[in-house]
C-alpha cells in the first residue's frame, strides 16, 4: 500500500474520525475545512490503510426509510499515524471536540414472540 | 444531481460513490436544516459532488498508471534483476523435473571443463609460464646437451662478448650431516657468477660473490628457502653459521628468495664449483653452461658470438674441424632448453583436451536442442500468452547457463583433484613438476570457458528453436516434423562427435601399442631379482686413492652379499637404463684415425668382476672380468656388440687394442670378453659402444677425478623388497656417515624410465575414452529421439505389416549411417594428425594399420551398443498407442 505524506488537512481528516465523526457530511462540518477537501483526503486515507469504511446495516437503513450512509473508522496501522500527526500539529487535538455521536450499533431483533399462552 | 454527476465518477467506483453522496445528502435533509444558510450550504454541497467526481476520476486514473507501471516492465535494474532471478527459478525447477538430463548435461560439462582445467594448468605451469627471472628470455643455455670443461667456461667468460655473465652448474648432491645421522640432499654446483645470470640475489644474507668458485674460498654454501625453514626454522643467524655437506663444512652465508629455481628438482642448497686450474677435473667435460645475454643483444648475435669463439678455439687448441659448428652449437633460452623434451607431449595433451571439450560441447547442445524440441509444446504456449521472444531465448540460455555453471563447479573440483593425480603419475624427471599449481588464471580461463560453452550450447538450440515454437501450436499437430536444418545440425553434431572420438582413439591406441613395445625391449640384463641403490661417500674417502675407494666398497659388498637372501652384490659406475655417465674417444691399435673423422664416443662403464654376472648379462664371446684383473696386471675390458658393430665389424675382436681417452689414453686396454648390449641409456635410446672396465683399474682415473659415487647392485634369492630393510641396515652400519641413495628394485628403475611415456598414455587413453562414451551418449540421445519423433510412422509401418525387425534395422541403419561418415572423418582426421604424435612414438608408426582397424571395430561395437536400445524399443512400438499419439 502506498505511504501517505500526512498534510494538515489529512492529519485534521484523521484526527476527526478518531474523534467519533464517521460519516463524511459530518466530517465536513466539524473539520473547518473547505468541503471539496473532505472526500479526497478520505479517500488518500483509505487508499493508504490508515482508515476503512463500511456500510451501514441495509435493513436499519431501509426501517428508516433512507439509503445506507458509509462510514469511515481508523485502523491499526493509522493509530500510530495519528499520534504522528498530533505531535505535528499539537493543535488538532483540541480543534475537534469529542462528543460526536456514536456510530449506529446495528440492535438485535427482538424474537418474536408468540404471546402468552 | 448526484446521479447527473456519478455519470462523471470513475466507472469502477461509481455506484458506492453516488450511493454515498446520496445517503449523505439525504440524511442531512432529513434533520430539516433549519435556516437558509444550511440549506444553502446543503445545495453547495450538492453541487460540489460535480467537482468531487471528476477529481475522484482523476485521482482513479493516477492510482491506475502507478499500478500499471509497478507491474510492468521497466527498463530498469531492479527489473532486471528480478527477471533475472525469476529465469534462475524457473530453470532450476525444469531441470529438477528432469534429473536425468541434468545430471547427463552436468557430468559432460563437467568432464570437459575439468580435464581442459586440469591439463591447461600443468601445460601452463611448466611449459608456457616463463621462469621467475628478471627478462627471462635473456637467459639461455649454451649448447645445452654439451658438458664443457672449467676451463672452457673460464674461456668463455673472457671471450664472449655478448653476455653480461656466465656460470657453470651441474646438477650435484651431497650427505647432510646432522647429530642424528645424515641426508642425501640435493643442491647444484655452481660457478660464481650463477646468480647474476639467474638475475636473483639471496633474499637474506648474500649470494656467491667473483673469486668464492676457487680452491680455498669456496667452502661457501647458501641455502634454499625451503630447506632453511624446514631444517633451521627460518632463524636468520644461520648466516655465518658453519654447516657440515660431504664431512666438510661449508659457511652458510645466504638464503635465497623462496620458490626460486635453481634449474635442479628439491634443490635444497647451492654449492659452489671448485674452477681453479689446479683442482683434478679442471679439463674434463661435466658442467652445463648457462648465461644472460647483455642488454639489447639478440640470440643470434650471441650466436654468432659462440661461433667466433670456437673457430678460434679449433685454430689455437687444435679442436676438431667440427667442433662448435652452426648446427650444434646452439643457444636456447633457458626455459625452451628445460622443457624441449616434455613440450611436445604436452601439446599433444593439449590437443587431445580440447578435442574431448569438443565433444563434450557438441554433446550438450545436443542435449539441450534434444530437451528444447520435447519442450515445444510448453515454449508455444508460452509464446502465445504472451511471452517475448526475447524472453523465451533469455529463459533458455540461463537454463543451459546454469548447467554450464554447476558442471563447471563440479568440473573445477575435478580438476584440483586431478591435477594432483596427474603430478603424482608424471615421472619425476618432469620439469618444473613443483611448479605446477591450479592457478587464479586458469581458474578465469575455466570460468570463461564454463561462460562461452552455456551460451554457445544453449544458443544454437534456442535460435532453432523459436521459429517453429510459435508455428506449431497454430498448426495444431506436435511439431512431429523436424525441419530440414534442424536434422541436419544435429546429425552434424553427431558426425562430429564420432569423428573426434575416433581421432582420440586412434592416437590413445598408437600410443599403447608403443608403450607395449617399450614395455618389451630386451634390456641385455635380468632384471627381476635384482635390488640397486647408491652411495656418494664423502670427498675425504678419495683420501686413500684407488685403493682407499675399492676397499670402502668392498666393505659395502661384503656386508650386502652376507645378508640371507642376497646371492651376490656388485658396483657399477652407473646404473643401467637411467641415462648417464661419461664417454670419450678411443685410438684403436694399428689405425690411423683420419683427420676431421667424425667423433664416435664410447662409453665408460666401470664394473666389479662380478657385476656382468649379477645383473644376468649374456657373454657372447670370451670372458668376463673376474678377481685375476688387479690393478697391476694387464689392463683388459669386455665390450658390448654396438662397440664390435662399429670398430670390429669384420674380424674377431677379442685380443684388439685400443688405448681410451677417457682413461688417460697412454695404457692399452685388450679386449677379453664381448657381452650383449644392454640399454644404458633408455629402453628407447640405440645402445651406443661401451667398455665395461674393472674398479680395480679404473678406480684410479676415478679417484683421480674425484667421483667416489658408484651404484650397488644385488641379486636376491627372494623377493628384492623383502630385503631392502636389512640392506639399509647392513649399509648404514657398515659406513653410518654415508646415506643410502634410492633403494630400489632394478624393475622400477627401468619402470621410472618409462614414466614418461607411461602418463602420457594413460592420459590419452582416458581422454579417448571419455570422448566415446560422451559420443556415445550423443549418439543413443539422437536416435532416440529420432525413434520418438518417427512413432506415428512406425505406428502405421507396423499397422500396415512391417515385421518388427524391419523396424529394428530401419533404426540401426540410421545410427551405422552416421557411424560411416564419422568414422571415415575420424580416420582422415587422425591421419593429418599423424605427425603430431610420431615423436611420442617408438617402434609403431602414426599410421599402424593395427589400430586403424581396431578404431574401426571398437566404434562399430559402441555405435550398435548405442543404438540398440532405441531400436528395440521401436521394435515394440504398439500403433495403437502411436497413432494416438498426437
Amino acid at each position: 500500500m502506498p505511504s501517505i505524506r500526512l498534510t494538515y488537512s489529512t492529519g485534521i481528516v484523521l484526527q476527526a474520525v478518531a474523534a467519533g465523526y464517521r460519516y463524511g457530511f459530518d466530517i465536513m462540518d466539524v473539520s473547518g475545512l473547505p468541503d471539496g477537501t473532505v472526500y479526497p483526503a478520505l479517500r488518500r486515507l483509505e487508499r493508504s490503510g490508515l482508515l476503512e469504511s463500511t456500510w451501514e446495516d441495509q435493513d436499519l437503513a431501509h426501517a428508516e426509510g433512507r439509503p445506507p450512509r458509509r462510514y469511515y473508522g481508523i485502523t491499526q496501522a493509522g493509530l500510530p499515524r495519528l499520534e504522528e500527526v498530533r505531535n505535528r500539529f499539537r493543535g488538532l487535538a483540541h480543534l475537534i471536540p469529542r462528543t460526536a455521536p456514536p456510530p449506529p450499533t446495528p440492535t438485535p431483533t427482538p424474537p418474536i414472540s408468540l404471546g402468552d399462552q | 444531481m448526484v446521479a447527473i454527476a456519478s455519470r462523471l465518477a470513475p466507472r469502477d467506483h461509481r455506484r458506492a460513490w453516488s450511493a454515498e453522496w446520496t445517503a449523505e445528502i439525504d440524511a442531512t435533509w432529513r434533520r430539516r436544516p433549519a435556516d437558509l444558510r444550511a440549506r444553502l450550504r446543503l445545495l453547495r454541497r450538492a453541487m460540489l459532488s460535480f467537482v468531487d467526481a471528476v477529481r475522484f476520476r482523476w485521482e482513479d486514473r493516477q492510482e491506475q498508471r502507478r499500478i500499471q507501471r509497478s507491474v510492468q516492465s521497466l527498463p530498469g535494474k531492479r527489473n532486471m534483476l528480478s527477471d533475472l532471478f525469476d529465469d534462475i527459478r524457473y530453470g532450476v525447477r525444469s531441470l529438477v523435473r528432469t534429473p536425468g538430463f541434468a545430471l547427463v548435461a552436468v557430468f559432460t560439462i563437467a568432464l570437459g571443463i575439468g580435464s581442459t582445467t586440469t591439463i591447461f594448468s600443468i601445460v601452463d605451469s611448466i611449459v608456457w609460464r616463463p621462469m621467475s627471472y628478471p627478462d627471462p628470455d635473456n637467459v639461455v643455455a649454451v649448447w645445452p646437451g654439451r658438458s664443457f670443461s672449467p676451463r672452457e667456461v673460464v674461456r668463455l667468460e673472457n671471450e664472449l662478448s655478448t653476455f653480461s655473465s656466465i656460470a657453470a652448474y651441474v646438477e650435484d648432491g651431497q650427505a647432510y650431516i646432522r647429530e642424528d645421522g645424515a641426508d642425501y640432499l640435493f643442491g647444484p654446483s655452481v660457478s660464481a657468477q650463477f646468480f647474476d645470470v639467474l638475475g636473483r640475489q639471496a633474499a637474506l644474507g648474500r649470494s656467491f660473490r667473483k673469486g668464492e668458485d676457487k680452491i680455498g674460498a669456496n667452502d661457501l654454501a647458501m641455502l634454499s628457502h625451503d630447506f632453511w625453514q624446514r631444517e633451521f626454522g627460518g632463524d636468520s643467524s644461520i648466516i655465518g653459521r658453519r654447516i657440515l655437506l660431504d664431512k666438510q663444512a661449508h659457511t652458510v652465508i645466504g638464503v635465497m628468495p623462496r620458490g626460486l629455481d635453481v634449474l635442479q628438482r628439491d634443490a635444497s642448497f647451492v654449492k659452489p664449483l671448485t674452477m681453479s686450474p689446479e683442482s683434478p677435473n679442471y679439463t674434463g667435460n661435466w658442467v652445463n653452461v648457462v648465461g644472460r645475454l647483455a642488454p639489447g643483444v639478440t640470440i643470434e648475435q650471441a650466436r654468432e658470438d659462440l661461433r667466433i669463439v670456437f673457430d678460434s678455439w679449433k685454430e689455437r687448441f687444435g679442436y676438431s674441424e667440427t667442433f662448435g659448428n652452426a648446427a650444434t652449437a646452439t643457444i636456447t633460452p633457458i626455459h625452451k632448453a628445460i622443457t624441449e623434451n616434455i613440450r611436445s607431449s604436452m601439446m599433444l595433451l593439449m590437443g587431445a583436451v580440447v578435442l574431448t571439450l569438443l565433444v563434450a560441447t557438441s554433446n550438450l547442445a545436443n542435449l539441450l536442442l534434444n530437451r528444447a524440441v520435447t519442450r515445444e509444446q510448453e515454449l508455444a504456449v508460452r509464446g502465445a500468452l504472451g511471452a517475448r521472444p526475447a524472453r523465451i531465448l533469455r529463459q533458455l540460455l540461463t537454463e543451459s547457463t546454469i548447467i554450464a555453471a554447476a558442471g563447471g563447479a563440479l568440473g573445477v573440483g575435478l580438476s584440483i583433484w586431478s591435477v594432483r593425480a596427474i603430478v603424482a603419475i608424471l615421472p619425476e624427471s618432469t620439469p618444473r613438476l613443483e611448479y605446477v599449481t591450479l592457478d587464479g588464471r586458469v581458474l578465469l580461463f575455466s570460468f570463461a570457458l564454463v561462460l562461452i560453452t552455456g551460451w554457445l550450447a544453449g544458443l544454437f538450440p534456442g535460435l532453432q528453436m523459436l521459429r517453429p515454437a510459435f508455428t506449431s501450436l497454430h498448426s495444431g499437430t506436435r511439431g512431429s516434423s523436424e525441419s530440414k536444418t534442424r536434422r541436419a545440425f544435429r546429425s552434424g553434431l553427431v558426425v562430429t562427435e564420432l569423428a573426434l572420438s575416433v581421432v582420440l582413439l586412434v592416437g590413445s591406441g598408437v600410443l599403447l601399442r608403443s608403450f607395449r613395445a617399450m614395455n618389451e625391449v630386451e634390456t641385455g640384463m635380468q632384471p627381476e631379482s635384482v635390488l640397486t641403490f647408491g652411495l656418494s661417500p664423502t670427498g675425504d674417502i678419495n683420501a686413500g686413492g684407488a685403493a682407499g675407494l675399492n676397499q670402502y666398497y668392498d666393505r659395502v659388498l661384503n656386508a650386502v652379499a652376507a645378508l640371507p637372501g642376497v646371492q651376490s652384490a656388485d658396483a657399477i659406475h652407473v646404473l643401467p637404463v637411467s641415462g648417464g655417465g661419461w664417454n670419450s674417444g678411443i685410438n684403436v691399435d694399428g689405425r690411423e684415425t683420419p683427420p676431421g673423422a667424425p667423433y664416435v664416443g664410447v662409453w665408460w662403464r666401470p664394473v666389479t668382476d662380478g657385476y656382468l654376472e649379477t645383473v644376468g648379462m649374456h657373454l657372447v664371446a670370451g670372458r668376463t672380468l673376474d678377481a685375476s684383473d688387479t690393478e697391476s696386471s694387464p689392463w683388459v675390458t669386455v665390450i658390448n656388440q654396438a662397440m664390435v658393430r662399429q670398430f670390429w665389424p669384420n674380424e674377431n675382436p677379442i685380443g684388439q687394442r685400443f688405448q681410451y681417452n677417457m682413461e688417460g689414453g697412454q695404457i692399452w686396454i685388450t679386449v677379453v670378453g664381448i657381452v650383449q648390449d644392454v640399454t644404458h641409456l633408455g629402453l628407447t635410446t640405440t645402445t651406443p659402444p661401451t667398455v665395461y672396465r674393472p674398479f680395480s683399474q679404473s678406480a684410479a682415473r676415478l679417484s683421480q677425478i674425484n667421483v667416489t659415487s658408484r651404484w650397488i647392485v644385488a641379486r636376491t634369492t627372494v623377493d628384492p623388497r623383502s630385503v631392502m630393510e636389512s640392506v639399509r641396515q647392513a649399509v648404514a652400519a657398515t659406513v653410518p656417515e654415508t646415506p643410502i641413495i634410492n633403494l630400489r628394485p632394478m624393475s622400477a628403475v627401468i619402470q621410472r624410465s618409462l614414466a614418461d611415456p607411461r602418463a602420457l598414455t594413460i592420459l590419452l587413453t582416458l581422454f579417448a575414452g571419455a570422448a566415446v562414451v560422451l559420443g556415445a551418449v550423443g549418439l543413443y540421445g539422437v536416435v532416440t529421439y529420432t525413434v520418438r519423433q518417427r512413432t506415428r510412422e512406425l505406428g502405421i509401418r507396423i499397422a500396415l505389416g512391417a515385421k518388427g525387425s524391419d523396424v529394428l534395422h530401419s533404426v540401426m541403419r540410421q545410427g551405422l549411417a552416421y557411424a560411416a561418415i564419422g568414422l571415415p572423418l575420424g580416420l582422415l582426421g587422425a591421419w593429418a594428425g599423424s605427425r603430431t604424435i610420431s615423436q611420442a612414438l617408438f617402434n609403431v608408426s602414426p599410421t599402424d594399420v593395427v589400430t586403424y582397424v581396431s578404431v574401426s571395430i571398437v566404434l562399430f561395437v559402441v555405435v550398435v551398443l548405442a543404438t540398440i536400445a532405441p531400436a528395440v524399443s521401436a521394435k515394440r512400438t504398439d500403433p495403437m498407442i502411436s497413432l494416438r499419439a498426437e
